[in-house]
């Protein structure tokens, strides 16, 4: 079930949750940017949550379906249409073939995900389909997604995949899609809360996590990519002249520059790093994070340990009673 | 500061530091712990991470929870990293294979070596002779895939790093900073005085094995004519 590319947009990739397990080589864990919206994308078309999707960044990408597909979107930066008339996200879609999907401006968020049942098929390298450019690993050649490619899908491996196809009943000329949905929920506030972590170089800092940062305003700079977030604001000054010894990083980790600022960590982070680690960012605000736009504002927000961890745990619990909720809206 | 260092990098990632310089028996240690961790995983394990001092350990926080109830999981997984760095010994931690790597010095091939030979005031044959005169340990890989850090090199050839980095590094270069040496597996962006070039290639994701190196392995240089460079240079890339 092909999906052809019609305009990539921003920058369209093929994703999935990353390539853990190779970071000893230096492979960098890769994967969405925002794994929960992916996550939810997967599980409202009946896939594994671990199923390639199509990442994409703001809005401007156009597909075309050569056969009927069923697909979901999820995330933010974009809405989606077929053939001009807007459809809701947070849903399984079933789409006719030869339609055209373009994504237009949203008013929130930066990232979206497109899934479709059985997923996209894609290069695996190192057991993940994720592209990962800078090494032309995963995905499509390992690279951007460029007018013309050809995704096909997989076969409906799932029951539920399956069940939603029968019940959405095609009737091969309009989308036909479920009453509700699962909506990801965006932050209204003008300055959003990032919670964070001490980091293990913290105190090499005047200002850090536990005096005065907390206080301080950043905003998401342009120059953001899917290797790392970097904030603009206050520039901050080392107590003494150190370095470090290289040493491991992670999605998350806020590490501050030669020149004092800051720079979060991304999918696609380095695995070693020499630059001080000032803070950690809760894995359960990673997905906030990532879908923070260029100018958006933030403060960052000291938590405990037990409360990162507790927020990490409830969030995993959630994304599994979704998924139990989808199921058992078809009969499963 | 009292090492081990043992501390939470993430909810699901924590590290422990033997010490905080380039150094063989302290990066043992390291390669020791790694190795007892993947002969015996604890319950959650996912993988570790070594750097010149520290082993990074990634562990599902569910898993953990499961097998230690009541604390956080970096708190377990802190506890389980205090009791198996016991056994890392600075003794342990090396990898039976010497990796021989060619590398020819021709000019055309390296684009900072007269630069190192001048600021390290002795001759381009000195910097080549003080190169291949010792073996190398891969105290880590990182920076980007494939990416070996190797050291230490003869004082006499210490040199900074770049004030502005290089914008594309020829895949295969072979550089210097401070008194590490590396190769680049890929062309890309870089700070280290480039002295020579090898014709291996060094990572490739298509391959199996798809890297060269791995943490705890000795290197050592081997000087080639060009016209050497060239025939296996041509050779490898009519096999990849």
């Amino acid at each position: 079930m092909p999906i052809r590319i019609l305009k990539p947009g921003l920058l369209c990739t093929v994703q999935d949750l990353g390539r853990p397990g190779y970071q000893s080589d230096g492979i960098p864990a890769c994967g969405a940017m925002d794994r929960y919206s992916m996550r939810l994308a997967n599980m409202l078309c009946g896939n594994e949550p671990g199923a390639a999707v199509l990442e994409t960044a703001w809005h401007g990408a156009q597909w075309i379906t050569e056969s009927e597909i069923l697909l979901a979107f999820c995330g933010g930066g974009a809405k989606w249409q077929v053939n001009d008339g807007e459809l809701p996200s947070g849903r399984p879609v079933l789409v006719p073939a030869f339609s055209v999907i373009s994504l237009v401006p949203g008013s929130r968020g930066f990232y979206s995900y497109l899934a479709a049942a059985g997923g996209f098929r894609a290069q695996v390298h190192q057991g993940s389909a994720s592209t990962y450019i800078p090494a032309r690993m995963g995905g499509y050649q390992g690279r951007a997604l460029q007018v013309g490619d050809v995704l096909e899908t997989g076969a409906l491996k799932t029951m539920l995949a399956q069940r939603m196809v029968a019940s959405l009943k095609s009737s091969g000329k309009e989308c036909h899609y479920p009453g509700w949905g699962i909506e990801v929920e965006f932050d209204p506030a003008p300055v959003k809360e990032i919670r964070i972590l001490d980091g293990p170089e913290a105190d090499w800092f005047e200002l850090n996590p536990g005096s005065g940062l907390q206080q301080e305003t950043f905003a998401i700079s342009v120059q953001s990519n899917r290797m790392a977030t970097r904030l603009e604001g206050k520039k901050l000054r080392a107590c003494e002249k150190r370095e470090l010894l290289s040493t491991a990083v992670t999605r998350g980790t806020v590490q501050v520059t030669h020149d004092g600022s800051l720079l979060v960590l991304m999918a696609d982070a380095q695995t070693t790093g020499g630059y001080p680690r000032i803070a950690q960012v809760a894995a359960a605000d990673l997905p906030r994070i990532a879908q923070l736009r260029p100018g958006d504002r933030i403060r960052l927000k000291r938590i405990s340990w037990e409360q990162a961890e507790d927020l990490y745990l409830e969030e995993e619990r959630k994304l599994k009673q979704l998924e139990r909720s989808i199921a058992m809206r078809f009969g499963l | 500061m009292k090492y081990p260092r043992i501390y939470a990098l993430s909810e699901y990632a924590v590290t422990v530091e033997f010490g905080d310089t380039i150094d063989p028996g302290i990066n043992r240690m390291v390669i020791s712990l790694r190795d007892q961790l993947s002969r015996e995983p604890f319950p959650g394990f996912r993988e570790s991470v070594p750097a010149y001092a520290s082993l990074t350990v990634y562990f599902d926080p569910w898993e953990v929870r499961q097998a230690w109830p009541g604390d956080t999981a970096a708190l377990a997984v802190g506890r389980i990293l205090e009791a198996r760095s016991r056994f890392a010994s600075p003794e342990q931690g090396d990898e039976q294979a010497i990796v021989e790597v060619p590398v020819c010095y021709d000019q055309t091939l390296a684009a900072d070596l007269t630069w190192v030979a001048k600021f390290a005031q002795v001759s381009v044959e000195d910097v080549v002779r003080l190169h291949t005169a010792r073996t190398y340990r891969v105290y880590m890989i990182g920076f980007v895939p494939g990416f070996p850090y190797l050291g230490v090199t003869d004082p006499a050839i210490e040199v900074p790093r770049k004030q502005q980095p290089a914008l594309s590094v020829p895949a295969g270069s072979v550089a210097l900073a401070g008194r590490q040496t590396g190769i680049y597996p890929a062309p890309i962006p870089g700070g280290w005085q480039v002295i020579g070039r090898t014709p291996l290639r060094l990572f490739n994701p298509d391959q199996e094995p798809f890297t060269t190196f791995r943490a705890g392995m000795t290197v050592r240089f081997t000087p080639i004519p060009l016209k050497t460079y060239q025939e296996m240079a041509a050779y490898a890339d009519s096999h990849s």
